[in-house]
């Protein structure tokens, strides 16, 4: 037979136990719980929605398309810009160590606005006006994206080792803070590389 | 006297032509300067309604409808700025006064949001806080008579228990 202090033991237990579940509904609105890891996806795919069969070798008056997608898992509402830019081979990309942005200036902006675990994804059709081809340069006039006729004007050097003239879309992924009432690079970019082409 | 009134008429062509293209010019900046003006707004007015639905999903509003419209007035706005781009002066306008619009409704749509989202969440707090307390007590008062009645059989049966005798031959 147990002692009347073990039971009471046994007593204080159930009072204790009981009482933390009834406070648990007012608990769980006063006290936050550590939330899980919070992040941002940025992901670009090919046209069959897959992470392959990119246009690369691509010429003028041809349709591409790829799709640009972003995932909110911050924990909040987000709200986010997608800049695209267009580079040659010598233009700088975002310094991913340092965490600054390409200084290049974007082509085309998304502004997103995202709920907690959703995600957004568009899909980029672009294509290229005067293309023109002199010896070892090759230069871009016009850039269409999303029947949107962008000057771009930019020249590629042949690149003898790969064999093509390169040029490089890429997506940059800013996060708008409400601390400083200003976009912030979020350090994330995807990227394609194209080879621009004559055509036959 | 012929002369004279054709030097007055090429003196006075030209006047009107240079004011005209002097008028034309301040017009076109002037055009140029609204529309980077109103996108100017737009994109701030865009900005504090994302901080507007921000604050009413922290106070525990549903604000899955209202990004939706915040995107809508963010594609309007990136509209705006390709407009103007390609010089196309009156659609930029147009866009980025749509797209400030749309931003306002979300504004006053998030204002209303928070207010009845802070209302039910204190309506909430106060029907859990009582549920709590209520049943606190009552299970605390409930063990305190448990506990009583339980130290009296716990007793009885204790004075009840008879005491057996060893014999130090037996044992």
């Amino acid at each position: 037979m147990l002692k009347l202090s073990d039971y009471r033991l046994v007593f204080a237990s159930i009072g204790f136990v009981g009482i933390l579940l009834f406070a648990s509904p007012t608990l769980s609105l006063v006290l936050h719980l550590p939330a899980g890891e919070m992040f941002s996806e940025l992901w670009v795919l090919g046209p069959g929605h897959m992470a392959e069969e990119y246009p690369f070798n691509v010429r003028a008056g041809e349709n591409y398309s790829i799709y640009v997608g972003v995932g909110n898992h911050l924990g909040s509402v987000a709200y986010y810009a997608v800049y695209v830019k267009f580079r040659n081979q010598t233009e700088p990309l975002p310094d991913a160590f340092n965490g600054t942005p390409s200084v290049l200036s974007p082509l085309f902006e998304y502004r997103i606005f995202l709920g907690n675990n959703m995600d957004w994804e568009e899909e980029i059709s672009f294509s290229f006006e005067n293309l023109s081809f002199e010896g070892n340069l090759s230069k871009v006039s016009r850039l269409i994206i999303n029947g949107y006729a962008l000057d771009v004007d930019k020249i590629a050097l042949w690149d003898g080792e790969n064999r093509g003239f390169y040029f490089q879309v890429f997506f940059e992924l800013w996060l708008y803070n409400t601390t400083i009432s200003s976009f912030q690079f979020h350090n994330r970019f995807v990227d394609v590389w194209l080879n621009v082409t004559r055509n036959v | 006297m012929k002369r004279q009134f054709a030097k007055a008429s090429v003196l006075f062509l030209f006047v009107f032509a240079v004011v005209g293209l002097c008028l034309h010019n301040v017009s076109c900046v002037k055009a140029t300067d609204d529309a980077l003006s109103k996108i100017g707004e737009a994109g701030n007015n865009l900005q504090q309604a994302f901080e507007a639905v921000l604050d009413a999903e922290k106070a525990g509003a549903n604000v899955s409808r209202l990004t939706d419209v915040l995107n809508e007035a963010g594609r309007l706005l990136m509209e705006a700025e390709i407009a103007y781009r390609s010089g196309n002066l009156s659609e930029a306008a147009s866009k980025a006064n749509a797209s400030f619009l749309t931003g306002e409704t979300v504004k006053g749509e998030a204002l209303d949001l928070k207010g009845s989202a802070l209302k039910e969440g204190q309506k909430v707090l106060w029907l859990n806080s009582v549920f709590s307390l209520a049943g606190g007590i009552t299970l605390i008062v409930g063990l305190v008579f448990v506990w009583s009645y339980f130290k009296r059989v716990y007793s009885k049966r204790l004075l009840d228990l008879k005491p057996e005798v060893v014999s130090s031959a037996e044992a």
